[in-house]
């Protein structure tokens, strides 16, 4: 390793450490999400069951330790003008990147292995991760700076799950995922190794070929530039004529959702369109709709739960938020990207609205993204429950339960939109270091919850959980009010909501686990209503310091 | 120096005895600063003197950790929306959010002030030559000064709050700025503030001038006081000196042998009559610059 | 109004606007009664604070160089005001040097220059006198 990778191998460790473990500890706790459940109801001899299981959580864990090894690695702009050859720096990133994934999939797997005690092997999943690394690589360098990308990413995606599924024999079998004939990816076959190889080096030469092309300054796509100008614009005549905001608070709103809050839905959608292209694209092998139903319902469900991680990113990414400022140094003509927490710059701050109405205008704006996301799902469970319908069979693993259909997507819909909305507003981000104790009682609160959701084997946990959160929304709600910040009759509303809301929920469980299920359900209403009282004090201390 | 008389008006911004500091460093130390409505005012100083942090606690960005600041009678950070909706503001980094596109933030940005004059942020795009379709990402640092400029003026505010303006600009831009500046002081009763490394553009707006030094105020008066109370002599004395004789309150010295060039603050009859006692001969006398009072100030501190 | 201003020197720039227009003033080129540019227009042209135009006009005002009208703005003054007068002999003064001195440099003496002077006049008178006997 020469010294200009040993330079950039410490100026990337340096600068990026946090945006490189963050995604990684994230996968982390969703994996144990999944399967710490799993352990205490002890499915360790069927294993086969979890095959399926293991597929998506293969494919999420993935996904995150790639976006996150992307993320850190960032675009090679700032790069170009150092004194190394086009393909020596993509190949640092290229193949450094395959070197982080292994390893993070790698460790993963073995961290599932130890929890789980069952054999799942590292040889094909890590093969997969490295190509699909890989193909995420191309997309994320060879930007087309035009929607063309959405298509792509999604044929790119489509036909890499497919042959995922094939290689753990999903795809040749009638009884989808739980088939017995579905297996582990644990042999590498020739085949395997020749595609891995040849599209390891596909991707890498495509990136440097458009790398080379950005910086010697070409266009790539001179045939797509012609794309870019008349395409966006033919709805340009339309944004001409911009919606006069109603008030300042509403032109906020505004701002928060487009800056942050609207990647949240457009990411379920985005799954969602992903999750049924795959279930339609999937029919055509199997010829009846049950298998396909069986693949949407999972993923459904896939987006429901992970649902939050998608806010936490959201909510994360945007502490990372950017502003574009001149650029601080002697003649240059460009303006930077800077990190400024949540893109709240100086110019916003200096916009006359208070703090209240700047709290109400965010919680608005999240309200809107996790109210959009839950329709958007529960659309998704609707179009499922209208295909069991058709097909004359049940939805998914649920055909033969005792549970209602419809009460349980409305409940599982609704629990993961309080969720997410409490997760959007997490205070204690806004300014970590000045934040009184009661904006620190959401995390671990949620943290519990989760844990106690996945594993009853320790209800008291759950009752604690419940107390904190109490505590801490009573003390929020008379600290807000008395602030001023909220209004008497506001509070009530909100808390009569929230306690209506609670028993709709509860009454959607089944019986013998209503009373498990209310205390988890009121902390779950109860950390949604938290933002309500706790935003405002948060944000002060994030305008004025 | 400092003339806030009980019978003249409030002044617009009123800062006491202000002090800031970050981690155990003094950014503002004890500051007093009166500025008066109906002018041009130049916050002068050196980069890290602590402007930025001055005019962020005139914006209520920052709580006056002692003493107090008043913008139009109140407090910036108690009141926010009474005293910046008044106020226009462009900031130093010229920071608004990159992904919206010209028109978009004309339009985001007239909601927060009932007092926007929508045909004159119109006229003042057309002046500027903006695009409405452009996106704020893909602008010039030229382009996004104007931006920030058309939008803290097109609200017709009483106090326009100005950082670093000029910072980084080619002379076209700069010169929609100082225009900027003089239309807006012509208007009846509205005020400017401004702080400024480029002095020449101070010596031209600037009606009081306060120069800030490592968080301190070192002069803070009208700008014709100032020019007229420092003098620049040259002496010529009867033999070679190694070292000068003092002068009535002379801040910089140089020279070799006979002849020695004070620059001095002090009043002009006083100089020549020590001139003459110390039988010294002047040969030559003029009006320094801001440039050079600014720096042999900033050096005597 | 032809007015520039000089960056360095030291001169305060309401003392370089006076000097300015007491020159266009002495020299023709702003005539007795013309307006001049408002306060706001001229601060605009020079970039310069309104008060400092102010200032240089109200001290034009104060030697008499300039009237202001009450509503209506800013003037020269009609009479020629002593000061106006001086800045006249100066530039006139200028000229007669530069002619003494080119006639004597081509073999004139002051006798040549006086009579090509007379000479000069009464050309002009002719050509008025042909002028009116026309109309």
């Amino acid at each position: 390793m020469n010294t200009i990778h040993a330079t950039l191998t410490w100026e990337y460790l340096a600068r990026n450490r946090w945006a490189l473990a963050i995604p990684f500890l994230l996968a982390v706790a969703t994996a144990l999400l999944v399967l710490l459940p799993l352990k205490s109801l002890d499915f360790s001899s069927n294993a086969r069951e979890l095959v399926g299981l293991q597929l998506v959580l293969l494919w999420a864990l993935i996904f995150i330790v790639i976006l996150g090894v992307l993320d850190s690695q960032g675009s090679l702009k700032p790069l170009y003008s150092k004194p190394i050859s086009t393909t020596g720096l993509v190949g640092y990133f290229f193949w450094g990147g395959v070197l982080l994934v292994a390893v993070q999939v790698a460790l993963l797997i073995l961290l599932c292995r130890s929890l789980l005690g069952i054999a799942w092997p590292f040889a094909g999943p890590i093969l997969f991760a490295v190509v699909f690394w890989g193909w995420t690589q191309v997309l994320f360098r060879v930007s087309m700076r035009t929607l063309l990308w959405v298509p792509a990413t999604l044929v790119i995606f489509a036909a890499l799950l497919y042959w995922s599924m094939y290689r753990h024999g999903v795809a040749a079998t009638e009884g989808g995922m739980i088939d017995p004939s579905v297996h582990y990816w644990s042999t590498l076959t020739g085949l395997d190794i020749v595609i891995a190889i040849a599209s390891l080096l596909a991707t890498f030469s495509l990136t440097t070929w458009r790398v080379t092309c950005d910086r010697s300054g070409r266009p790539a796509w001179p045939a797509l530039g012609n794309v870019r100008t008349h395409w966006p614009t033919s709805n340009k005549e339309k944004t001409q004529v911009l919606k006069t905001f109603v008030s300042a608070q509403s032109a906020y709103e505004w701002f928060d959702f487009r800056n942050k809050n609207a990647s949240l839905p457009l990411a379920v959608l985005a799954e969602l369109l992903l999750i049924w292209f795959i279930a339609f694209a999937i029919y055509p092998f199997y010829g009846n709709l049950r298998v396909s139903s069986q693949a949407a319902f999972s993923g459904t469900l896939f987006v429901v739960i992970t649902q939050f991680v998608a806010a936490v990113f959201v909510h994360l990414s945007a502490m990372k938020g950017h502003s574009v400022q001149d650029y601080q140094g002697p003649g240059r003509e460009q303006r930077q990207r800077k990190p400024v927490p949540f893109g709240i710059s100086q110019f916003l701050k200096a916009l006359p609205l208070s703090t209240p109405q700047i709290a109400s205008a965010m919680l608005r704006s999240s309200a809107r993204a996790a109210g959009g996301a839950a329709i958007l799902i529960f659309a998704s469970f609707a179009l499922l429950g209208g295909l069991s319908w058709i097909s004359g069979d049940g939805v998914g693993y649920l055909s033969d339960s005792k549970f209602n259909y419809w009460k349980l997507a409305f409940a599982m819909t609704t629990c993961s939109m309080l969720l997410t909305f409490a997760v959007l507003n997490l205070t204690c981000l806004y300014a970590p270091r000045r934040a009184s104790w009661e904006h620190w009682v959401a995390p671990p609160v949620l943290l519990l919850s989760m844990l106690t959701l996945w594993s009853p084997a320790f209800p008291f946990v759950s009752f604690g959980a419940a107390i904190i959160s109490l505590f801490g929304l009573g003390f929020a709600t008379a600290k807000s009010v008395k602030r001023g910040d909220i209004s008497w009759s506001n509070t009530l509303l909100l808390w009569l909501a929230g306690a209506g809301t609670a028993i709709c929920l509860i009454f959607c469980l089944p019986t013998d686990s209503r009373l498990m299920g209310s205390v988890l359900i009121a902390t779950l209403v109860m950390l949604a209503l938290f933002p309500f009282f706790s935003t405002a004090s948060a944000l002060r201390n994030l305008r004025t310091n | 120096m400092n003339n806030a008389n009980s019978t003249s008006p409030r002044p617009v911004v009123d800062i006491r005895n202000l002090s800031r500091n970050f981690d155990q460093k003094w950014a503002l130390q004890d500051v007093s600063l009166q500025i008066p409505q109906g002018g041009v005012f130049g916050l002068i100083g050196s980069n890290g003197a602590g402007k930025t942090t001055l005019i962020k606690h005139i914006l209520g960005s920052h709580y006056a950790q002692t003493g107090s600041v008043r913008v139009f009678g109140m407090d910036p950070v108690a009141s926010p929306v009474e005293v910046l909706s008044r106020l226009g503001y462009m900031s130093e980094d010229r920071d608004i959010p990159g992904w919206m596109r010209i028109a978009e933030i004309i339009n985001y940005t007239r909601a927060f002030y009932p007092s926007w004059d929508t045909h004159y942020a119109e006229e003042l795009r057309e002046l500027f030559d903006l695009d409405p379709k452009a996106r704020i990402r893909d602008l010039s640092r030229g382009q996004a000064a104007r931006v920030c400029l058309l939008l803290a003026l097109a609200h017709r505010p009483e106090l326009l709050v100005l950082d670093e303006p000029s910072s980084g600009l080619d002379p076209v831009v700069r010169r929609d700025i100082l225009t900027a500046i003089v239309r807006t002081i012509a208007e009846e009763g509205r005020t400017v503030v401004f702080s400024s490394h480029l002095l020449d553009e101070v010596e031209r707006l600037a009606d009081r001038i306060a120069i800030l030094h490592e968080g301190r105020i070192v002069l803070h008066d009208q700008l014709d006081l100032v020019r007229e109370s420092f003098h620049r002599v040259t002496l010529r004395f009867d033999e070679a000196l190694s070292e000068p004789p003092p002068m009535p309150g002379a801040i910089d010295r140089q020279g070799s042998g006979q002849e020695w060039t004070y620059l001095c603050r002090s009043d002009r009859e006083q100089l020549l009559q020590a001139a003459k006692r110390l039988s010294a001969a002047v040969v030559q006398e003029s009006s320094p610059s801001l440039d050079d009072i600014f720096i042999s100030t900033v050096n005597r501190n | 109004m032809q007015i520039h201003l000089e960056a360095k020197d030291g001169v305060p720039i309401y003392l370089q606007v006076m000097q300015q227009i007491k020159y266009l003033i002495a020299s023709g080129r702003l005539q007795p009664g013309e307006e001049l540019p408002s306060i706001r227009t001229l601060a605009e042209q020079l970039l310069v604070n309104p008060n400092t135009i102010a200032r240089a006009y109200r001290e034009l005002e104060l030697a008499g160089v300039v009237e202001k009208r009450r509503t209506a703005g800013t003037y020269v003054s009609e009479n020629g005001s002593p000061l106006a007068r001086k800045e006249r002999l100066k530039l006139i003064n200028e000229r007669i040097d530069r002619l003494l001195v080119e006639a004597f440099q081509m073999g004139f003496d002051l006798d040549d220059v006086l009579k090509l002077v007379q000479k000069s006049q009464l050309a002009i008178d002719h050509q008025k006198q042909e002028q009116r006997n026309h109309e």
